[in-house]
């Protein structure tokens, strides 16, 4: 069975200087590039499938080559077999929000895909259009929000998707097909010392877009011209916070706290 | 910190981190109140190669070397000391195989351990504690076998291990009569008895160990007849640098914690960290902390370049045990008397690093190494 993984680069939240750092991606220390937190439950969901009917799972990162190189190390290291890097630098307006991404990521060339995957969104803007654009595309079935993967004996797949007010549960005869994996559908593993070690080692496969087999850079530069992003901030979080006690008096702390929490039902 | 990390190495503690966060952090209260961890509380720290880090390639381990291993222990020993220790004292019982160089004997252990299971050392006995040529637990050649008999006590991972390299008697020559063996769990007659209820590294297994006419082949003598004195110091001379590094870790999260509360906790009207014998305390703990980490690293140096630490293994364990009382028990007291309640984590911290004076030989040994070597030093030629 052949997986292919997207995996997308953001800064650790722990070290982002601030939220829009964090969401236009400052990227100076390598170190502070993580496997976006979303994509390491698609990364296991991957994982778990090759595990379950044998395989191989390919990691695919359209970034920087520094970005690229630090996270389809990481995967590596979690049990990835092989990463593929996809360089944008030959295409500046290629972003995760550019509605050419899915188009230029279906073009990773792996042979006889069974699934894509990737994570629910990206945890810097938080967009979840990745899984969507690759599916349309390729052209093939996608399923949004998985939650729960049963596997079949059949190497099918029952999958149970979940939203905040519904859920829908069904077996899915069809391959290839692209699967968005929600954050709770699974506990990530940890990296291996020895699998680290050898990551290190490993051979990337590199591309530039423009390098990718098939590719049709005009229709991609067509495609990403459609929309121009004017802007990338976030919005304004109304503060719902209340000082309930000053800490130089804490002798009725407690009290006031519990008759508060009672108060808005939360005990 | 003044410790510069490679990238690599940088890397490797974020790794700890993160198994920390996740598979330490919400659990370590429980554990340290049952004073055991439970069944399978180590599958993912075999899984991630912690017991194998330093045990070279060649006998299935990482093949990192001591500096970036001690680093690494650091990270995990700021969770858990007695979590941390549990996976050293395996890997330091399989070094000193390693170090009598008989490849087919170490690799025999490697093997046992790489897959998951623990190896433990034991030297000490009801009274043979610092003074080791007192052992009397005996080993008889009978054939092409030894037949071992006595009782081993205070021995770390005693009921963990799979496999202990255990020092026996095997002539009445003091020192010189004492012999190193390998010795495997499942070998009949081996029953382990008291688990100690310790005040501290209460996630680590103490437990006496009994060997009742227990028969090994011959094959499992470590070097040579004679040879247990040489085995038992070389191991002494890692796990002390070890032990060192643990402390070091407790230490510097005491001094995490205590700054964390000073600035957050309020009196007369301002955080505590604005009075002065606080800014001290917490000045003379960073500054504790800051050597012990350099002193330790230093010695892990020596030890990867293949240099006796008779010496500065010994004033390493000692020093940094030493300061770390007074970096444990200054937490506390910044703490105040949230310091002495378990709800809050650095009375643990004051309960762990206790030990680290006394076990891999007591800071008053110690510094009889440390003259002795300053002795043979200044000789006269
Ligand atoms: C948690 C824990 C784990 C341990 N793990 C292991 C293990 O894995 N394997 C193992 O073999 N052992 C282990 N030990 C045993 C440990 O090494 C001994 O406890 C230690 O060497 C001290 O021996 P003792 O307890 O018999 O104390 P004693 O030797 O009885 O010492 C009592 C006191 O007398 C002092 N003293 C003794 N002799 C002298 C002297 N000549 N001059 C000055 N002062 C002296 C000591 O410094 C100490 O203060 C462990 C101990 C503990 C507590």
């Amino acid at each position: 069975m052949n997986i292919v993984v997207y995996i997308k680069a953001v800064v650790d939240p722990d070290k982002a200087k601030n939220d829009l750092d964090l969401a236009k991606g400052t990227k100076e220390d390598k170190l502070a590039l993580i496997i976006n937190p979303y994509d390491k439950q698609a990364i296991e969901a991957a994982l778990q499938l090759k595990e379950k009917y044998t395989g191989k799972v390919t990691a695919v990162s359209l970034g920087s080559d520094l970005a690229t190189d630090k996270i389809l190390r990481d995967a590596l290291s979690l049990g990835v077999d092989e990463g593929i890097q996809i360089s944008n630098d030959d295409f500046e307006s290629l972003s995760s929000y550019s509605p050419a991404l899915g188009t230029v990521l279906a073009k990773a060339p792996v042979d006889d895909v069974d699934y894509y995957i990737t994570g629910r969104e990206a945890g810097d803007d938080n967009q979840s259009i990745t899984g969507a654009s690759i599916a349309a595309a390729l052209d093939v079935d996608f399923v949004d929000n998985v939650d729960e993967v049963e596997y079949n004996d059949d190497e099918t797949l029952t999958l149970t998707s979940r939203w905040d007010k519904s859920e829908l549960k069904g077996t899915y005869k069809q391959k290839p097909l692209v699967l968005s994996i929600k954050d709770t559908a699974n506990t990530p593993r940890l990296p291996s010392f020895k699998a680290k070690m050898q990551a290190k080692k490993a051979t990337l496969k590199h591309f530039k877009v423009s390098d990718l087999p098939d590719i049709d850079v005009a229709r991609i530069k067509a495609i990403a011209d459609r929309a121009t992003t004017i802007n990338l901030a976030k919005p304004e979080v109304a503060s719902k916070e209340t000082v309930l006690f000053n800490l130089n008096d804490d002798e009725n702390a407690v009290s006031e706290l519990v008759a508060d929490l009672k108060k808005h039902s939360i005990l | 910190m003044a410790l510069q990390y490679t990238e690599d190495q940088q890397e490797f503690i974020n790794m700890v981190k993160e198994f920390g966060e996740t598979e330490l952090k919400p659990h370590v209260k429980d554990w340290d109140e049952a004073g055991r961890c439970p069944e399978g509380a180590f599958d993912k720290a075999f899984d991630m190669g912690l017991h194998m880090l330093e045990v070279p390639e060649e006998y299935g381990g990482i093949g990192l070397n001591f500096e970036t291993t001690a680093m690494i222990f650091e990270e995990l020993a700021k969770y858990d000391a007695g979590y941390a220790i549990t996976l050293v004292s395996s890997f330091v019982a399989l070094r000193s195989v390693i170090l009598r160089g008989d490849k087919k004997l170490a690799k025999y252990f490697a093997d046992i351990i790489a897959p998951g299971k623990f190896a433990a050392f034991s030297l000490s006995e009801s009274n043979a504690g610092s003074d080791a040529g007192a052992v009397a637990a005996t080993a008889t050649k009978d054939g092409n076998e030894y037949v071992l008999n006595g009782e081993k006590t205070f021995v770390t991972n005693g009921n963990l291990a799979s496999i202990y390299v255990a020092i026996f008697r095997t002539s009445d020559d003091g020192n010189k009569g004492l012999s190193a063996f390998l010795v495997e769990r499942t070998r009949d007659g081996i029953t382990v008895g008291h688990h100690e209820d310790k005040m501290g590294l209460r996630l680590s297994d103490t437990s006496t160990v009994n060997f009742d006419n227990v028969r090994i082949p011959a094959d499992n003598l470590i070097g040579n007849e004679g040879d247990g004195f040489k085995v038992a110091l070389n191991s002494l001379n890692i796990s002390r640098a070890f032990v060192a590094t643990l402390a070091v870790g407790i230490m510097q999260r005491a001094l995490d914690e205590s700054v964390k509360y000073a600035k957050m906790r309020k009196q007369f009207g301002r955080p505590i960290i604005k009075f002065q014998s606080v800014q001290n305390m917490l000045a003379d703990m960073a500054t504790d902390v800051e050597a012990s980490r350099l002193m330790v690293n230093n010695t892990m140096k020596m030890m990867d370049n293949d240099l006796s630490v008779r010496k500065e293994g010994a004033m390493t364990k000692t020093f940094v045990s030493d300061v770390a009382q007074d970096v444990t028990s200054n937490a506390v007291q910044i703490f105040g008397g949230y310091g002495v309640s378990k709800e809050y984590p650095v009375e643990k911290l004051m309960r762990d690093v206790k030990v680290f004076q006394i076990f891999e030989g007591t800071n008053e040994i110690q510094r009889m190494t440390i003259a002795t070597e300053l002795n043979k030093e200044y000789e006269e030629d």
